[in-house]
């Protein structure tokens, strides 16, 4: 492994050692690890979006000639303008213009969504809902697909507010509850998944320093 | 002065108080275990994944492929067999594809994927600016997709290099594409934009990539009518690898993350033990 790689995996190593002893309990290690990374995602994230300001604002701004992607595109001053105004919200007597560009970027993306949010979201959604539990080619897959349909129906009866549950109706809302308890338990367990998998990729790290740099393997 | 009686502790109790230092540690054993000696344990291919590789199959010689890559550094475990079981899948075939940057990680991540897979460019002789291309970083909303779909150069003037889209010399590939009329195939991170700005408008086939929080909750309303196929997290990033056979750290990962499962299996049945004889100790 060359020297860089090393120290790159002796970086990776130590972070996430001094993390994972937070597991233990809290100490001075998992404290200067947490603000270190910290620091550097704040830098990070302002250097990039100050660099997207930089290249898709600015330099198209200036005339064309200036640099090779200049384009004389002198009304993208305005999006600039509205991005520093949302920073008055910094003062408490000049908050009130930050509101302007708040609308204005709602405005715009309420339009844009709208646009084509109908057939999309909601009338691509119900016809779905409908017509995939149906393309299971084993008698297994249309079962769970049926099972689905009757999930989404009575899962939809738990948001009925308009009438009052009785009868069949409190039946399905029962079952509908039951589904929705369902599919948030399959949420949590995606989560607990997840979470696991970035372990994985931590214990990785770990891994590859010990095999890669003490041990001398390859890696 | 009060005395205070203290309870005296049942098995149960005591099973329900173990010290979670324990539990952290069994996992730590369970996990590295497979790490360091893989078991191979089985593993079968969602339909889901087969769709998703299957629909990137499907396209025709020279098609164009559109991929939302929002590879941020913290969640990369989870993400990155994906990724890369995608791209050589992509590189393996006659096609072209464009990267978009979502997120202030993935211009480093991409390069740093890029550079893993330089053997793959190499063999498939894929060259930048003909087979591939990649824009600069931004943060979309709804009106960049809109103005990126009708016209690719209102919204990038250049390519991540700063080499303009018209540049014939350096990026021969865009001079015939212009909008999302030209894209075939979009690779996305989210799904109801895509279906949105891509799908209901120009028609362009959509599958989705993600992680197990971020895509999997999401994307089975859209799908198979919509959302053509989908692959969300590095179990499903292993199911992608055994299917296409290009395979990586996602199969490994999944035999670690299988043995985990069984460390939380025996927590939960413990836990509940432990709830209920106390339980039923009390009456």
């Amino acid at each position: 492994m060359e020297f860089w790689d090393a120290l790159y995996a002796f970086v990776q190593c130590v972070m996430v050692l001094s993390v994972w002893s937070y597991l233990y309990k809290d100490n001075v290690f998992s404290r200067i690890s947490a603000q270190i990374v910290i620091s550097i995602s704040v830098v990070h994230y302002f250097m990039s979006y100050l660099k997207v300001v930089y290249n898709q604002g600015i330099i198209p701004m200036t005339p064309v000639g200036w640099y090779p992607l200049s384009a004389g595109l002198w009304w993208r001053i305005f999006p600039i303008i509205m991005g520093l105004m949302l920073y008055t919200r910094l003062s408490r007597k000049y908050s009130w213009v930050s509101t302007y560009t708040y609308s204005f970027t709602l405005g715009l993306g309420t339009g844009a969504t709208l646009s084509t949010v109908i057939q999309g979201s909601i009338i691509g959604l119900i016809v779905n809902a409908f017509t995939a539990p149906f393309l299971g080619t084993t008698t297994l897959d249309q079962a769970s697909g049926i099972l689905l349909l009757i999930g989404a129906m009575t899962g939809l009866t738990y948001w009925l507010f308009t009438r009052e549950a009785t009868g069949a109706l409190s039946y399905a809302i029962k079952i509908g509850r039951l589904f929705l308890m369902a599919s948030i338990g399959l949420l949590y367990a995606q989560d607990v998944v997840w979470s696991q998998s970035l372990f994985v990729g931590a214990a990785e790290m770990v891994l590859k320093f010990v095999k890669g740099v003490l041990l001398g393997q390859a890696v | 002065m009060t005395v205070q009686k203290e309870e005296e502790k049942t098995i149960w109790d005591k099973i329900g108080n173990l010290d979670y230092r324990f539990i952290y540690t069994l996992v730590a054993i369970l996990v590295f275990i497979p790490l360091v000696y893989p078991l191979g344990t089985p593993m079968t291919v969602g339909q889901n994944v087969k769709d998703y590789a299957d629909t990137i199959l499907s396209l025709p010689a020279g098609s164009v492929v559109l991929c939302k890559f929002s590879g941020y550094a913290t969640m990369l475990p989870d993400i990155e067999p994906i990724y890369l079981a995608t791209w050589k899948l992509l590189l393996s075939r006659d096609l072209k594809f464009m990267v978009q940057l979502s997120d202030v990680d993935a211009p480093s991540i991409i390069w740093m994927e890029f550079a893993k897979l330089k053997p793959f460019f190499d063999n498939y002789g894929k060259v930048y600016g003909t087979d591939y291309m990649v824009f600069p970083f931004l943060s979309y909303g709804e009106a960049a997709e809109m103005a990126f779909t009708e016209d690719i150069r209102s919204l990038f003037p250049a390519d991540f290099y700063g080499y303009s889209l018209d540049d014939a010399v350096h990026l021969p590939m865009m001079q015939t594409i212009h909008s999302a009329h030209d894209i075939a195939l979009l690779i996305s991170s989210s799904t109801d934009y895509a279906v949105r700005r891509y799908l209901i408008p120009y028609g362009v086939k959509l599958i989705a990539w993600g992680t197990g929080t971020g895509l999997l909750p999401f994307v089975p309303p859209y799908y198979p009518n919509q959302i053509s196929g989908y692959c969300g997290g590095a179990s499903q990033g292993g199911e992608l690898e055994a299917y296409t056979g290009f395979y990586g750290d996602g199969v490994r990962y999944n035999d670690a993350k299988n043995l985990a499962l069984v460390g939380f299996f025996v927590f939960i049945i413990v836990g509940n033990l432990s709830y209920f004889g106390s339980k039923f100790k009390k009456g």
